[in-house]
């Protein structure tokens, strides 16, 4: 689905030649409208999704053409497509509410609660993910749900790679700590000994 | 729920989001086609072009061209030439739409992705050098590269040629398996190389190595990566200029790049679209009459397949073949400490010992590494 081959040299190139922007297009879309969906829903990811492309392709002359993957640099427009709803107000509520829905994680794939072997323990860690800082959060699952790269993270988020690698570190240990806690309270489908660290 | 770290409950959790529907994907692409159907008919100044005209330029993609191979003549025919300084390049820089490093930048990327292709090809050069006193010799060659190990070139040295640096069979060891891949090494061999050979220890390091820059566009042998990395080394060149669409003395279109170096300019013109070298262009600040050069040009024709082989080009190549393995033993020179890859040297060939009188006229080189 993701193949960067070539972004930055179709950027370069569309900036002379307006058309050889529309690989860029065809290789990502179907990337961008999942980060998009997995944070708003498909719904607005549907109307998000399109406008990151038409900003992209307005913006291609700011592309950092050291890198050759342009998913970091659409990850970021989209990002900030979604924090400029959130101040209008719209959505952040509807973003949150999905973040703290089991329901609605779990409808994010139909095998959530089969592979965490318990609803519980995908509560808990969708629970722990809506409590973490937006900024850790974010980070965290651009790792984890977009598959980047510390360096791709710190493009995405224009920080530097040293706070990608805090930021990881302390929402992993918060959603350690959550889990530990649901351990504790006596869920036998969490062990703490299943957990690697 | 055994081996499942916190991390992969999180993904697990954000995984497989159904894929957008056809509707969404197509609506989504009309409106981006519609956005750079408006960039593509606005004019380049800025107003929109008449109706009934739309602008989509659609420059040709040439096919992939051996790079590095068909490069080891060229650097074969200016294994005289050191940098020295010179004045500004004759002509106005044009105006880019994209900075000479972005530019170079993407051309990175793309050489990184093309491997050196090995199929045999078939080009012309020509060489001018002007000197102080105005004096121009001309030599136009024929260069056939085998593979990136072999080549053969015949050249017609024409008016005022030098008899002395007239074209000379040139043989050393090159072993693609051991084929240098630090650029650091490689630049610091072709300024040793350099200055050692050529007596120019006065030369300023930096621009040695800047030199060593342009030069190494045209070493054979190199890997991928590592000519990419050149084209980033030199992206990063202070005072770097772009001419998109130069010319060169063969008529081939290219992007020049242009830098100073010391007191004057270096300049490369690359094919855009996989880096081979077109052409070079030195200009030398010499003091009038002295006789130097005060400009030295090597241009090359893009290359072409190559078809049957001439009875005197394969004899020579057998030679040149037979006599490799024993040229590979002299390597490293003792001069050079480390790695020494001579082909990748552009400046130093070790000269070989074929009459080419016995081969029709074509000389050849056939090249191994030693580490």
């Amino acid at each position: 689905m993701t193949d960067p081959a070539g972004d930055a040299v179709d950027l370069i190139a569309s900036i002379e030649e307006p058309e050889r922007f529309t690989p860029i297009f065809d290789r990502h879309f179907t990337a961008v409208h999942g980060y998009l969906a997995r944070r708003v829903g498909t719904d607005v990811a549907d109307e998000l999704a399109a406008e990151v492309f038409c900003i992209a392709f307005e913006r291609r002359h700011s592309f950092d053409l050291r890198h050759d993957d342009a998913r970091p640099w659409l990850f970021g427009i989209a990002g900030r497509l979604i924090q400029r709803r959130w101040r209008s107000g719209e959505r952040r509520g509807r973003a949150v509410e999905r973040l703290q829905s089991i329901s609605t994680l779990a409808s994010n794939g139909a095998e959530v609660s089969e592979a965490v072997e318990g609803e519980e323990a995908a509560a808990a860690i969708a629970k722990a993910l809506a409590e973490l800082a937006d900024d850790d959060r974010e980070t965290l699952l651009l790792f984890a749900w977009e598959r980047l790269t510390y360096d791709q993270i710190a493009e995405t988020l224009g920080i530097p790679v040293g706070t990608v690698r805090s930021r990881i570190s302390r929402a992993r240990g918060r959603l350690r700590a959550s889990l530990a806690a649901l351990t504790s309270s006596g869920n036998p489908s969490t062990s703490p000994e299943g957990l690697r660290t | 729920m055994n081996d499942l770290t916190e991390l992969d409950l999180v993904t697990r959790l954000g995984r497989d989001t159904d894929p957008p529907v056809a509707e969404v994907r197509d609506a989504a692409r009309d409106a981006l086609l519609r956005r750079i159907h408006d960039a593509a008919a606005t004019a380049p100044d800025g107003a929109p072009a008449p109706a009934h005209v739309v602008r989509l330029p659609r420059r040709r993609r040439r096919a992939l061209t051996a790079v590095g191979a068909a490069a080891v003549g060229i650097a074969a025919s200016i294994v005289a030439v050191t940098v020295i300084a010179g004045p500004s390049l004759p002509g106005g820089l044009g105006a880019a739409p994209a900075s000479a490093e972005a530019r170079l930048l993407a051309l990175a990327s793309r050489v990184e992705r093309t491997p050196v292709s090995d199929r045999p090809t078939v080009r012309s050069t020509l060489s001018v050098t002007t000197t102080s006193t105005g004096t121009v010799t001309e030599a136009r060659c024929t260069e056939i590269s085998f593979s990136e190990s072999d080549s053969a070139s015949k050249c017609d040295d024409g008016r005022n040629a030098d008899p002395i640096t007239a074209f000379t069979a040139s043989t050393s060891g090159f072993n693609p398996s051991t084929r240098p891949d630090d650029i650091d090494a490689v630049l610091d061999r072709a300024v040793e190389d350099g200055t050692g050979r050529h007596g120019r220890q006065s030369v300023d390091p930096e621009e040695a190595r800047r030199s060593a820059l342009i030069y190494g566009f045209s070493q054979g042998g190199l890997q991928a990566d590592t000519r990419a990395e050149l084209a980033r080394r030199v992206a990063a060149v202070p005072g770097l200029e772009v001419e998109p669409g130069a010319t060169t003395v063969l008529g081939e279109h290219g992007d020049r790049y242009t830098f100073p170096n010391g007191t004057g300019t270096l300049a490369v013109t690359l094919d855009p679209d996989d880096g081979s070298v077109l052409e070079f262009e030195i200009t030398n600040a010499v003091e009038p009459g002295s006789g130097l050069p005060a400009r030295q040009v090597l241009a090359g024709s893009r290359p072409g397949p190559l078809g049957d082989l001439d009875t005197d080009v394969r004899r020579l190549r057998d030679e040149l073949i037979s006599q490799g393995a024993g040229l590979e033993a002299t390597f490293p020179p003792p001069s050079l400490p480390g790695p020494s890859a001579s082909c990748a040297t552009p400046i130093d060939p070790l000269i070989g010992h074929v009459d080419a009188a016995a081969f029709g006229g074509w000389v050849g080189q056939h090249c191994t590494f030693s580490r």
